[in-house]
């Protein structure tokens, strides 16, 4: 007695169907199993080290190229970085209750973003007498306690600029600086970034620092300063700005008033836009500082003291003027740098 | 006969594997859940451990501050109750091995103890009744528990955006899975309900074969072929049996039907013997009929006695022995048989009869093979065939006639022909003769049907009328001899 044939075919279908079925529910079963284990690990469980950084949250240096160097010198030496960002306005009340936290909480080192401040310097010297050393990043502080120093050289930026500004305007103009406003008591290192620039003015007698304002709130500051200089400061034909906000904000004033060819903008870092503004011929030039060699040296700095005792006093980063005549291979870099 | 499968064994298969697949469904189910409740778990049980550590912290530090404000030891001791609840929390959290991130979990556990110690210290200076220094440190515990919420609130954080990217992917593999589970639970019905009707077509087929089969038979055909069951199992015994029981029947009624037709034979021969004494007794009767025909009889009579008168002589003996042996012959007649020689010797004795009444006007002639005269033949049948050419072939001729008998053999037939040169028959005559059952001609037909029913056969006898009239016997050799 032969059974039909469809019937049996059906069977078949209907039994690979179940087969099939089973193995993707167990698939999927299994990958939520997976996902269980994987959400069940317990994190940051192999340190050596816990590390708590305080940073300016407003502050360009601590851009995505900075983490990268945190994360990468951090997971080569075992290091977990916690951290904790301030607005750059709540910065000077929220610093030392931070402090106080990284302390009470036994961390084995700190990275502060640092101001020249003397509650600032008192816990810094607070958590080193509780064997915390502090990496300060900023401000160097060599009067603290603090182990080790990672930022900017102002005094060579001051330098670079002066060159290239110098160099642009044949050594003739007033310049104007718009920087960041600066909580720090001492000024020392504003003093270190005119003395580079006054240092290379000097050298030209039509050339000369006139101006120096601060910015608080980046674009929209900034836009302020520019439009007070256009109105009120006719003489000033160049203008440096310490951050790029600063930057895109005075260069949109300029691009609004139709001021562009008046004046010499130099910016600082290294956003798309003012690549572009480079390239256009908009912007003169900009300063870029490597800060993924900051985030690797102030980890590095943590990790040379609790290991040996000893750490670097001292780094600083190394800063490029770009410019129309190398902003394209800049580009290039920075694709290249992508892709990798 | 041990069945190696059985319907019984079918059923129980079926019925366990239906079982085993239910069952499988069911801990696969179970297995999903068991998945799902870890899953939940990982996800809640961070947030459910934490929260318990908040509301404590909560507990103790009102349980401190209450024993900072009214220096109460019921506080004090339910501060030290708290404080140990709190280390159990945090102990039973690090022995469950609960997921969490080990730098924060650190962190409130560092706060927790610099929390205990400044708690601590504010109640050392509270018992020493120094305010400012307890102020200070309750200050300082105030400040630590904010940091240890804080960093409680920044672990349920991390925890709920785990969970959120976490049960964005449950709920897509939940209802990857809830699709899978409907499609097997549809899948298994279809699969069982294709296995149910297999099973029962299985079961069924057999049947339904049997009582197509049986329907048949009880039509009364019984040429239907053997029902064939591949499965070796109670179907296959039970078709066994049932062509067993039809091979049974059709033997039987082969056997009745041959009986029947054997029975229905014996009856017909019977018949025929019935019908051949029956025509032998007519053939009697007619040949006595004719032969006493008181006429015939008077005038032979007269005839011998006119002679025995006149002459006194021997030939009044002679026609009285010719004719005494002419119905000592019409006696042989009972018999069912004689011999050709008798048969020719009985024509002679009525040629003998005939030449003393018609003198020469009648003629017969013999041809006659004699090593042919002692076979078996059935008794007078050429004397009613003589009587016949003379009656009505020679009788009304003025010229008389001659009637020529021969006797001849040809392969294995016997050839017998009584010839008269007479007036002859009309076809019609010939194909009513040899066809007819008419009376008038109850001497041929029963010759005829004596010859036929004694050599079982047919066309023994054939009608030739050209020059007169020729009557053409044929014999088989065979049965001819005694």
């Amino acid at each position: 007695m032969k059974k039909p044939k469809i019937l049996i075919i059906l069977s078949i279908i209907s039994g690979l169907m179940l087969i099939v079925s089973l193995g993707i529910g167990l698939y999927t079963s299994n990958e939520i199993k997976n996902r269980t284990e994987s959400m069940n690990q317990i994190n940051n469980k192999n340190i050596d080290y816990h590390i708590m950084m305080i940073l300016n949250e407003d502050d360009e240096t601590y851009s995505e190229s900075f983490y990268t160097g945190i994360r990468t010198a951090a997971s080569a030496n075992k290091i977990s970085v916690e951290t904790i960002l301030i607005g750059e306005d709540q910065y000077l009340k929220e610093v030392v209750d931070r402090m106080d936290m990284a302390m009470y909480a036994k961390v084995d080192g700190i990275i502060l973003h640092a101001y020249n401040n003397q509650e600032i310097i008192d816990k810094i010297n607070q958590a080193s007498e509780m064997d915390i050393p502090v990496i300060t990043l900023n401000e160097n502080l060599p009067d603290s306690k603090r182990i080790s120093f990672a930022g900017n050289n102002r005094y060579s930026i001051g330098l670079n600029v002066g060159k290239t500004i110098a160099s642009i305007t044949s050594g003739r103009g007033h310049i104007a600086i718009i920087d960041r406003l600066d909580y720090s008591f001492n000024k020392d290192d504003e003093g270190l970034l005119i003395l580079g620039l006054n240092e290379v003015f000097n050298k030209y007698e039509d050339l000369a620092l006139s101006l120096r304002r601060e910015t608080v709130q980046g674009v929209l500051s900034a836009e302020t300063i520019a439009t007070e200089i256009l109105d009120e400061y006719p003489n000033i034909d160049g203008i440096y700005c310490a951050d790029s906000k600063s930057t895109l904000g005075i260069v949109q004033v300029l691009i609004d008033r139709n001021r562009v060819n008046d004046f010499t903008v130099i910016g600082f870092g290294d956003d798309d836009e003012i690549l572009q503004y480079i390239k256009g011929g908009v912007i003169k030039g900009t300063i870029v500082t490597d800060n993924e060699s900051v985030g690797v040296a102030s980890i590095v700095a943590f990790h040379d003291y609790v290991t040996t005792g000893i750490s670097k006093s001292d780094f600083f980063p190394s800063i490029m003027m770009i410019d129309k005549s190398n902003v394209d291979a800049y580009i290039r870099e920075l694709e290249v740098d992508d892709e990798n | 006969m041990k069945t190696k499968a059985s319907i019984k064994r079918y059923l129980i298969l079926f019925s366990a594997s239906i079982i085993v697949l239910m069952t499988l469904l069911s801990l696969y189910s179970l297995g999903i859940m068991n998945r799902y409740k870890e899953q939940v778990s990982t996800m809640f049980e961070n947030h459910i451990y934490l929260n318990a550590i908040e509301e404590e912290i909560v507990v103790l530090d009102e349980n401190l501050l209450g024993y900072l404000s009214t220096k109460s030891s019921t506080r004090l001791n339910d501060f030290l109750i708290s404080l140990d609840q709190l280390d159990e929390t945090l102990d039973e959290f690090y022995n469950k091995d609960i997921s969490h991130n080990e730098l924060l979990m650190r962190n409130v556990t560092n706060l927790i103890s610099q929390y205990k110690t400044e708690s601590d210290l504010a109640i050392t200076y509270k018992r020493q009744r120094n305010v400012i220094e307890y102020y200070k440190h309750y200050e300082k515990s105030k400040k630590i528990k904010g940091f240890i919420f804080e960093y409680i609130d920044s672990l349920n954080r991390q925890q709920i955006e785990t969970n959120s990217l976490s049960y964005t992917v449950l709920l897509q593999q939940t209802r990857i899975l809830q699709i899978i589970t409907n499609v097997i639970i549809v899948d298994l019905i279809i699969f069982s309900s294709l296995i149910v009707y297999m099973l029962l077509l299985k079961m069924i087929r057999p049947i339904n074969a049997l009582y197509h089969s049986a329907e048949e038979i009880s039509s009364g055909n019984f040429e239907t072929e053997d029902v064939i069951i591949e499965s070796n199992d109670e179907y296959k015994m039970l078709a066994e049996a049932f062509n067993q029981m039809k091979n049974n029947i059709v033997k039987h009624i082969d056997a009745v039907k041959l009986q029947a037709e054997i029975e229905a034979e014996l009856q017909n021969e019977q018949m025929k013997n019935l019908k051949m004494a029956y025509l032998l007794d007519n053939a009697k009767l007619s040949a006595l009929q004719s032969q006493i025909n008181p006429h015939f009889l008077f005038n032979t009579i007269n005839a011998g006695v006119q002679l025995s008168v006149i002459e006194n002589a021997s030939k009044t003996g002679e026609f009285l022995e010719t004719m005494s042996r002419l119905f000592r012959y019409n006696m042989k007649m009972q018999q069912d048989h004689c011999t050709l020689g008798d048969e020719i010797q009985n024509i002679k004795d009525y040629y003998e009869l005939l030449k003393v009444r018609f003198r020469d006007r009648i003629k017969f002639e013999f041809e006659i093979d004699e090593s042919l005269l002692g076979l078996s033949m059935p008794p007078m049948i050429l004397q009613p065939l003589v009587e016949n050419s003379y009656i009505h072939g020679l009788s009304s001729l003025e010229s008389g006639g001659t009637i020529k008998i021969s006797c001849k053999k040809m392969y294995n037939s016997i050839y017998i022909s009584i010839a008269d040169n007479g007036i002859g028959m009309s076809d019609e005559l010939i194909e009513m003769i040899l066809s007819s059952e008419a009376s008038e001609q109850i001497g041929m037909k029963n010759v005829r049907d004596r010859l036929e029913l004694f050599y079982h056969m047919e066309g023994v006898m054939n009608i030739i009328s050209k020059d007169g009239t020729t009557v053409m016997i044929t014999l088989p050799l065979k049965v001819l001899h005694v």
